[in-house]
């Protein structure tokens, strides 16, 4: 593989930020590295870079182990989050500047910043100093920064997070577009489920200085692999209590008063504590009529919140408990007040033993 | 009654208002900076004689300062001290800002504060209490015999003693200039100097040299030009051909009664001074010091 992580750790202190991390990406991946504030994907980042050492652990980049090389002879580039412009520099100087590095010779430098001036419409930006520019503007000189010296590697550090939402769906479609053109793995690290789903061919999602899973992101979205997963990415309802069996013959998750049956339950055994999660885009809901639904969930539609292209339906249980399903708006037909009778197809319930992890 | 004024403040137009709020510092001038910088100024043209100040329009007064060589002599001198002084106090206080603002961690503040603990004393004392450092029998001495070495003979009463005791008093100055600067300065662009291929020195000298190069510029300047007018560091540490311009100036006013000459030399003063300053601001560019709001957003 052309970026390998064996083993990676990191501590501060009595602090562990990256706990033994394994990692191979491929030479023409776009990985984004998913996980919340303080799970250590920022800190894995930087060991990339070379601004933190590990503890323990090898990086290797292109077949050579770079774990002891300091970062500027390491051929990665990065994109910060905030942006990090050297303000005393124009535009042009700031492109500029990874060249100069490299003692580059001045004809190959202009050559290299035409370049990237052209993909990123840089060129009128040339001689403005960066406190001159919009957030936008920021953005795609700091990204022409880190691909004008065409690094192995270009690591990206929640780069759209100060950006407005307009922007930022447009600059994620941009940055795939480079990535593929310039043929290099993109490590992207974001907390934005969207992002990292829009733009990633794999996704690695970090918690607590783990990776929970590594997987393609299709897979990482629709088959969770820990509870954490199911929680994290996508929007699920979630249904936690004492697994019990049911008159059925099959088993059920006791949640609140109401039986939760499961489809496949595996190795779980009565009485132990389950969670099972469902995507409130695979949470169904329909008028009430009257009619007997004896494997559906009675309840009152609550409010109906308008997304646009769908909406999402907040139902309360009689418990007193909510569940949310999202759909169409205009193909549901119900309003707040209404009865609604909530259902799924229980095969895509993803279920996971053990107590509840935050 | 506020109500009226309030009424006679709307009917004025931009210009009066212009007029009355800058009133306080325009009278603040005037009276402490205008009326007596022009009183130097007559009182340099004219000239006098036993003690006593006669009206006699004349230039005599800069002929001698221009022209006599003790004069020039101590003008240069003055020079070359204020930009010894102040090039090494630049040198010192770099490291020292810097530690403090990296390392200091939640002392930062404290530590520079000490910095000032010496000024709770006066500059007299502080000066004074060097001579216990240089003199013959002065701690250096005492120390350097303790560890078997030859003392120093000339050490106290020479030009050094001057330029290291204007050292010791203008050090805070330079290092609280340059702390300034330091706290305001984004470190993590040293990051992206690094990750874009600079070593530790070369990102030094690319991002944090440049971007502090005002505060470094403004601890220079608040040395250097008050290094040439200083007279009391050079009178007790200086000795006999220690004399400096501002402590020769400062004899016209006391001990021989010439205070047209001594304006006359306050004068040449200011404008040296004054050429000083204006030579250190083309030193500074503002839109490459990393300020924001050099330029304007359009």
């Amino acid at each position: 593989m052309y970026l390998e992580l064996t083993n990676l750790k990191k501590t501060f202190g009595s602090f562990t930020a990256v706990a033994n991390v394994n990692l191979s990406i491929d030479k023409t991946e776009f990985v984004s590295l998913l996980g919340p504030s303080g799970s250590g994907k920022s800190t894995l980042l930087r060991l990339i870079a070379g601004l933190e050492q590990p503890t323990e652990g090898r990086i290797i980049v292109d077949g050579k182990d770079v774990t002891r090389l300091p970062p500027y002879q390491r051929g990665i580039a990065m994109v910060f989050q905030d942006f990090l412009l050297f303000p005393h520099m124009t535009v042009r100087e700031n492109l500029a500047f990874p060249l100069r590095m490299l003692k580059m010779p001045a004809a190959e430098q202009a050559e290299r910043i035409d370049w990237v001036s052209r993909i990123l419409s840089l060129t009128e930006l040339q001689q403005r100093y960066p406190n001159q520019l919009s957030g936008g503007q920021q953005q795609r000189v700091a990204l022409g920064r880190g691909l004008v010296s065409r690094p192995k590697v270009l690591l990206l550090d929640e780069p759209l997070a100060n950006l407005d939402r307009e922007l930022r769906r447009d600059m994620e479609i941009e940055i795939r577009r480079y990535q593929i053109e310039l043929g290099i793995p993109f490590i992207y690290v974001t907390h934005n489920q969207e992002e990292a789903l829009s733009m990633s061919d794999r996704i690695a999602v970090v918690n607590k200085g783990g990776i929970e899973d590594f997987a393609d992101k299709s897979t990482i979205y629709s088959q969770p692999k820990t509870s954490f997963i199911a929680q994290f990415v996508g929007r699920s309802n979630m249904f936690a209590g004492p697994v019990v069996s049911i008159p059925t013959g099959a088993r059920a998750i006791a949640w609140q008063d109401l039986l939760i049956p499961l489809h496949a339950t595996g190795k779980l055994a009565d009485h132990t504590i389950a969670s099972a999660y469902i995507k409130i885009e695979d949470t169904l809901i329909e008028r009430d009529d009257g009619t007997p639904a004896p494997d559906k969930i009675r309840g009152r539609l609550r409010d109906v919140i308008f997304r646009g292209q769908y909406a999402e339906y907040l139902v309360r249980m009689p418990n007193g408990a909510e569940i949310v399903a999202s759909g169409i708006d205009s193909a549901t037909r119900v309003s707040p007040g209404d009865n609604v009778l909530i259902s799924w197809d229980p095969q895509k319930l993803d279920l996971f033993p053990g107590e509840v992890r935050q | 009654m506020t109500g009226a004024l309030f009424r006679r403040w709307l009917k004025l137009d931009a210009n009066h208002r212009f007029l009355l709020l800058t009133a306080p510092v325009v009278m603040f001038l005037l009276a402490f900076f205008v009326v007596p910088l022009l009183s130097i100024l007559i009182v340099s043209l004219w000239r006098t004689e036993s003690y006593q100040l006669i009206i006699d329009w004349n230039l005599d007064n800069y002929a001698a300062v221009l022209t006599e060589p003790s004069y020039r002599t101590f003008m240069l001198r003055s020079l070359t001290s204020a930009l010894i002084v102040s090039v090494v106090c630049v040198a010192l206080a770099w490291p020292i800002a810097y530690f403090v603002i990296r390392y200091g961690g939640r002392y930062k503040l404290l530590l520079v504060l000490g910095l000032a603990v010496p000024f709770l004393t006066g500059i007299v004392l502080r000066v004074i209490a060097l001579q216990g450092v240089l003199g013959p029998i002065g701690l250096l001495n005492l120390g350097l015999m303790q560890l078997g070495l030859q003392p120093v003979q000339s050490l106290m009463f020479t030009k050094t003693a001057t330029v290291v005791g204007l050292i010791y008093l203008f050090l805070p100055f330079v290092t609280t200039a340059i702390y300034l600067s330091l706290l305001n300065f984004d470190f993590k662009l040293l990051d992206a100097a690094k990750v874009f291929g600079a070593g530790n020195i070369r990102a030094f000298w690319e991002v944090t040299w440049p971007l502090n190069w005002v505060g470094t510029v403004i601890g220079f300047a608040l040395t250097f030009v008050p290094c040439l007018a200083e007279s009391v560091t050079p009178r007790f540490l200086g000795g006999a051909d220690g004399t400096l311009y501002g402590m020769a100036m400062g004899s016209q006013f006391s001990a021989t009664g010439t205070w047209a000459l001594g304006a006359a030399m306050g004068v040449v003063l200011f404008v040296v001074a004054g050429l000083t300053l204006f030579a250190i601001s083309r030193l500074v560019d503002i839109k490459r010091s990393g300020f924001t709001g050099a330029g304007s957003r359009d």
